[in-house]
């Protein structure tokens, strides 16, 4: 069945998530239908990462390179208290994302807000650091093997269409925090401030926002959408403490791809390159697709070098 | 003296659509002092940057001591004997004073290798020259801004050239210090060497300059001596903004006002809020009680780094709209910074209501009452018009005052209506500044900073800022108006404060300024 041969391999490690099913061109709906839901599920996660990753750097001007170290914190999180609990990871998952925004707010207050004013490559250094310091001690504490959620999903199936429970579960979390935190960005006066902040900083002063308070709370909500998405992630696939690279990487791409610094060009991004890499490794042969996606990459900078959805900050 | 060392003729210089230099001929002769004046943009700095080969010119050319040099490397013209210091020294910080100067590349790809005993003689005679050899083995990060100035001048001495360009030599930089600069200047000015200098304060160019000439808009308007030049009508102009009658004096202005500010005090309170101008409002004044001032600075001294720039100056805001004038870099500014708590005060004392609000940030002021509108209007660009009006009432948290706010700003620029749903950046420059008038109006504040809402409106837009600025006034507001154009916003000011140099040198009512000649001495500083 082809639904579980795509969910073997998508248990695989990461880039090569549906690889391999090239020379099978069943296109059978369930196939269809479950490349849809992949490509669906993997852009939410990749926009969920590219959207932390981009109010940090549009807010507070800081490229931080622990992202990926945040997204397999979240990933052993869960792990160990499923493991030590017994019970599902499905209902830890809200508590890392928790966590999550505590370390984010913790690692901002050590690490970059005493050295906010300084230059920003500081700032990067800094983060580059904990992202060490973050993956080593994740490392020395579980050991660098693979490992995966203790949970024995089946499939959902209807008219002759089934797709693996992992995949829809995240699907549901990535989209439902996508759609959540677009909400919450566009319709409150937080999630507001957080735009006008990114937007004008100095500008920001003088409507009354106490803009390193939204420094604050900046970091701490990017870490926590790294943990949302990184704790995901293993409901799809093996992780080991390296796997956040290769998201890193992705949501860099995204991040320009979309604009720099901004909030839908993030999630249109993410989208863009889940898209490109899900419809990529199943039709076409070997790696091709990353050359796709960065073949897209480079056109966007060709053709509108400020990102899709990227303007000028004023 | 009467040859000429440097000559430009019709240079010009423009940044797309900003024409910075156009078609600039001048010539230096060798020896003297020669500064260059002007307003804010008015081409100075592009002028300097264009000889000295940083920039392309677009077209013209440039002569030194002979030679055509128009479109030299920068480093080949420096070492020809046209050197140059910037505006901010900009020193190798880990450097000791005496290693930046032995670090100048003089002579060739040699000097890079081997530095020759000529150069560590050069060296201590600079360093003795400029008074500084205490500090020769203090790094360059360590001493203090006005003997980075020293050492800037230091390392063009360096090159012995025979002409230097002085982006503001004395710039932040403490009176006495200063007078030393000067002093120096003055003594290798007599050893032969020629200066160019581009000088806000006009105490140091009546004291140096044998000569002086005028840029407003990218165009010399006049040269002479600096009593000729600060007796030119023009001049007066170009530093204090256009009058509709170029030819009407200061009187003339406020004669005007009469009628103006009459009408202004109509739709106001006329017994609260005595707007002054005009004879009448001046009888009304001394009558008047002084009003109660609701932001009140008490001796404040602030600036930047290690550079002094509010000397210690007490303002407080009043009724109707208080006008802070002043040159360029005499500190307006900064001190409106400082009053809205964006730059912290290194003394003195801030009061809101009796408050105090000293170690206030912006953001606490603009919840007590007070804001500030930035230069550049500080509106979120990628965010709509409605957005940016929402986040003016940040600190609202009650939605009914939020809905009646964003009416009565609505109500107070009705055109922004039916831009609602636009991004803030896609509004014209003149939307973008009712923009920031409303957004400021969201706050509920009951003092306003305006920092030069006019400066880069055309002009035709820069009677409705006054405008809007009067608006915040008929809401009740007490208005604190920075602003360049002292001509057009002497119509609206009911009290004037004058500073110079980061010093006050006049406070009062705006009627008491009918002689223009006090009126340019106090505004220059003399």
């Amino acid at each position: 069945m082809v639904s579980t041969s795509i969910l073997a391999v998508s248990s695989h490690l990461s880039p090569g998530i549906v690889a391999t099913a090239v020379g099978v061109p069943l296109q059978s709906g369930t196939t269809i239908v479950q490349l849809l839901v992949f490509a669906l599920l993997l852009g939410g996660i990749y926009g969920l990462v590219a959207l932390g990753l981009t109010m940090i750097f549009g807010v507070m001007d800081v490229i931080n390179f622990a992202h990926g170290a945040l997204m397999v914190l979240a990933m052993y999180i869960v792990w160990s208290l499923s493991s030590a609990s017994g019970l599902t990871p499905l209902v830890f998952i809200p508590i890392a994302v928790v966590a999550l925004f505590g370390v984010g707010i913790l690692i901002h207050h050590f690490t970059i807000a005493p050295i906010m004013e300084a230059p920003q490559e500081n700032q990067l250094i800094v983060t580059f650091g904990v992202m060490l310091i973050l993956i080593s001690s994740i490392e020395i504490a579980f050991s660098p093997n693979p490992r995966s959620y203790n949970i024995d999903l089946g499939s959902v199936g209807a008219a002759g269409v089934f797709i693996p429970e992992g995949q829809l579960y995240a699907l549901v979390i990535s989209i439902t925090a996508v759609i959540g935190m677009w909400l919450f960005l566009q319709r409150t006066q937080l999630g507001r401030a957080i735009r006008g902040t990114a937007d004008n900083r100095s500008g920001a002063k003088f409507v009354g926002i106490n803009i390193k308070r939204i420094d604050y709370l900046t970091f701490g909500l990017g870490a926590a959408l790294a943990g949302l998405a990184g704790a995901a992630i293993p409901l799809i696939q093996r992780f080991d403490p390296y796997i956040g690279d290769v998201y890193l990487i992705n949501a860099f791409v995204i991040v320009v791809l979309g604009g720099l610094g901004s909030f839908p060009g993030a999630l249109l991004g993410g989208m863009i390159i889940g898209f490109v890499q899900v419809f990529g490794q199943f039709y076409l042969p070997g790696s091709v697709y990353q050359v796709m996606i960065f073949m897209i990459f480079i056109l966007v900078l060709l053709l509108r070098p400020e990102g899709l959805l990227g303007g000028k900050r004023t | 003296m009467n040859d000429t060392i440097l000559e430009t003729s019709e240079l010009k210089k423009s940044f797309g659509a900003l024409v910075a230099n156009d078609g600039i001929s001048l010539s230096v002769e060798a020896g003297e002092v020669h500064a260059i004046i002007g307003p804010n943009g008015s081409g100075k700095s592009t002028f300097f940057n264009t000889i000295t080969g940083f920039y392309k010119p677009d077209s013209g050319s440039v002569r030194f001591d002979g030679e055509e040099i128009t479109g030299w490397r920068s480093d080949r013209i420096a070492r020809r004997g046209l050197g140059r210091t910037f505006q901010i020294a900009s020193p190798f910080e880990d450097l000791t004073v005496r290693e930046n100067l032995l670090g100048v590349y003089t002579e060739g790809l040699g000097s890079g290798i081997r530095i020759s005993k000529e150069k560590r003689k050069r060296a201590d005679e600079i360093l003795e020259l400029l008074e500084i050899p205490h500090i020769a083995d203090h790094e360059a990060s360590d001493i203090s801004g006005g003997q980075q100035q020293l050492l800037e001048l230091g390392r063009i001495l360096m090159l012995e050239p025979e002409c230097i360009l002085l982006d503001e030599p004395t710039a932040g930089v403490n009176p006495a210090l200063q007078n030393r600069i000067l002093k120096h200047l003055r003594t290798i000015n007599e050893q032969g060497t020629t200066f160019v200098l581009i000088e806000h304060d006009m105490s140091v160019i009546s004291n140096i300059a044998d000569r002086v000439t005028v840029f407003d808009q990218g165009q010399i308007v006049t040269q002479g001596s600096f009593e000729e030049v600060t007796a030119d009508h023009r001049v007066r102009e170009a530093y204090l903004g256009q009058s509709d009658d170029p030819n009407a004096g200061v009187a003339d202005v406020l004669s005007d006002v009469e009628e103006q500010s009459s009408s202004v005090a109509d739709t106001s309170d006329p017994v609260d809020v005595p707007t002054g101008g005009g004879a009448t409002a001046v009888q009304q004044n001394i009558k008047t009680p002084k009003s109660e001032g609701r932001l009140v600075g008490t001796d404040i001294v602030t600036g930047y780094g290690n550079h002094k720039v509010i000397k210690g100056i007490s303002v407080e805001s009043r009724d109707g709209i208080t006008c802070i004038f002043g040159p360029n870099g005499s500190g307006k500014s900064t001190l409106l910074k400082s009053l809205a708590g964006v730059v912290p005060a290194w003394s003195g004392t801030l009061t809101y209501n009796g408050q105090d609000i000293t170690a206030n940030g912006p953001h606490e002021n603009v919840r007590l009452g007070v804001a500030m509108l930035p230069q550049d209007g500080g509106i979120f660009g990628n965010l709509s018009v409605r957005e940016n009006l929402l986040l003016g009432g940040f600190t609202v948290d009650d939605p009914d005052v939020m809905k009646e706010r964003m009416e009565t700003a609505l109500d107070a620029f009705p055109a922004l209506r039916d831009k609602m749903a636009d991004d803030g950046k896609s509004l014209s420059g003149g939307q973008q500044m009712m923009l920031s008038f409303a957004r400021a109006m969201m706050t509920g504040a009951d003092v306003y900073l305006l920092d030069e809402p006019s400066a880069g409106l055309a002009p035709s837009l820069v009677d409705d800022a006054f405008e809007m600025a009067t608006r915040l006034v008929d809401h009740g507001a007490q208005v604190i108006l920075i602003e360049q154009n002292v001509r057009e916003a002497l119509r609206i000011a009911d009290y004037v404060y004058i500073l110079a140099q980061g010093e006050l040198q006049f406070e009062g009512d705006p009627t008491t300024l009918t002689d223009e000649d006090d009126l340019v001495e106090l505004y220059l500083g003399i």
